[in-house]
């Protein structure tokens, strides 16, 4: 079973009903045969902007993110059940990617010039392929350069 | 009156040669184009068999002369020529014995030279017998047959050297190919062991049904921050940065 992650925003309430959706979220992810590996806290923030969802107005919102494996399978049904959830303001379920994390990061490869950093070389790289890939037209003269004007 | 034939064929004619030809040329041009002219309207007999009219162009140097047809074998004898007589040639007498004597000595050369030629297929017949030839052709082939046989043996020879190293090479390919490919199965189990034994360690942390309740409080009794700056230095400073935090509210009110 992949790892999921999932940002839960729930609207403005008391602690107990806050307790109760987010329990709600959590059986429906073991009635579809997952399990939790962990839930943030990020607490109460400013939402970026004025959000409607069923009917209602937020401004602020509750943070979460539940980190839970469960079969593929089941993915758009969850989302379909915590969209029709009227305490959840947003949510959105993504691969959790186990790779990014592990990657070895230094300030001194971070403050490189730009064309020796490794990704923006990765990203060279990439173009140079899509350049060779596209047909250079040829004049054929013989010459490694057009001989007239342009 | 037309009975010249004239053949100018000079494909790579020099300096001197070529003056003459162009003397020659005009006066014939000359001529022809006034033949030309006088012939074309007489007879289809005529016209319809002129060869080449290139005679009546400017450029005349490869031409050739009208040619005019002669009597077609299936017509009869001119009347004209009907009743004519041959005049029999009348030869001088030393004219007879010059032409005599060289008619015999061509005749005695002609005969020797028959029967020399004779004597050389005679003996031909002896050299070039079937049965000698097919031995001389039978003895060569066998020759040839040992020296290609030779090469064969040598060439062999290479091939066995050849294919016993790449036999063994390829045995040795093999088996570090088998070498490699059982060390990588070996490694996948080990990885394959260490995912496992490391998920039956989480497994110990993971939320269920029967400790959601337990989880969902001690979540809400800590607020986790990821925010994270680094600057220049290296320093690392956990946690919102409030100093900076630009209130938008009151930044509005003041520009008003």
């Amino acid at each position: 079973m992949p790892i999921y992650e999932l940002p839960l925003l729930l609207r403005i309430m008391p602690k107990p009903e806050i307790v109760s959706t987010l329990k709600r979220a959590a059986t429906a992810i073991f009635e579809k045969g997952g399990f939790i590996r962990k839930i943030e806290n990020l607490g109460q923030k400013d939402l970026p902007a004025k959000t409607s969802s069923h009917g209602v107005v937020s401004r602020q919102a509750h943070y979460f993110v539940i980190y839970f494996d469960v079969p593929p399978k089941h993915i758009s049904n969850l989302e379909d059940i915590f969209n029709r959830d009227i305490d959840i303001v947003r949510n959105r379920i993504y691969k959790h990617d186990l790779t990014v994390n592990n990657k070895p990061c230094t300030l001194e490869d971070e403050l490189k010039p730009p064309p020796y950093r490794r990704d923006v070389q990765k990203l060279l790289k990439i173009t140079e392929r899509q350049e060779s890939r596209k047909k250079k037209f040829s004049y054929k003269s013989g010459l490694n350069y057009y001989p007239f004007q342009k | 009156m037309f009975s010249k034939k004239f053949n100018l064929i000079i494909l790579t004619p020099n300096k001197y040669e070529m003056k003459a030809i162009v003397r020659y040329e005009q006066f014939i041009l000359c001529e022809n184009m006034l033949r030309v002219t006088k012939l074309i309207g007489s007879s289809t007999l005529i016209t319809g068999n002129l060869v080449s009219c290139e005679c009546a162009a400017t450029n005349s140097l490869y031409s050739q002369i009208i040619r005019w047809k002669r009597k077609p074998i299936w017509l009869p004898t001119a009347k004209s020529k009907m009743f004519r007589v041959p005049v029999k040639p009348v030869i001088p007498k030393e004219d007879n014995d010059e032409l005599q004597r060289l008619s015999n000595i061509y005749r005695t050369y002609m005969r020797s030279l028959r029967k020399y030629m004779i004597m050389i297929g005679k003996k031909n017949e002896i050299q070039f017998d079937h049965s000698v030839v097919e031995a001389a052709e039978a003895a060569d082939f066998e020759k040839c047959s040992a020296i290609n046989n030779e090469w064969n043996e040598e060439i062999a020879d290479i091939r066995k050297y050849r294919l016993h190293k790449e036999r063994t090479q390829r045995d040795v390919g093999n088996w570090w190919r088998m070498k490699n490919y059982k060390e990588m199965l070996a490694e996948n189990q080990e990885k394959v062991e260490e995912e496992v034994r490391s998920v039956k360690k989480q497994a110990e942390s993971f939320i269920t049904a029967e400790n959601i309740d337990q989880a969902i409080e001690e979540a809400l009794t800590i607020v986790i921050d990821h925010n994270a700056a680094i600057d220049h230095d290296g320093n690392f400073y956990k946690g919102e940065y409030s100093d900076t935090k630009i209130d938008i509210k009151q930044e509005r009110q003041l520009k008003q």
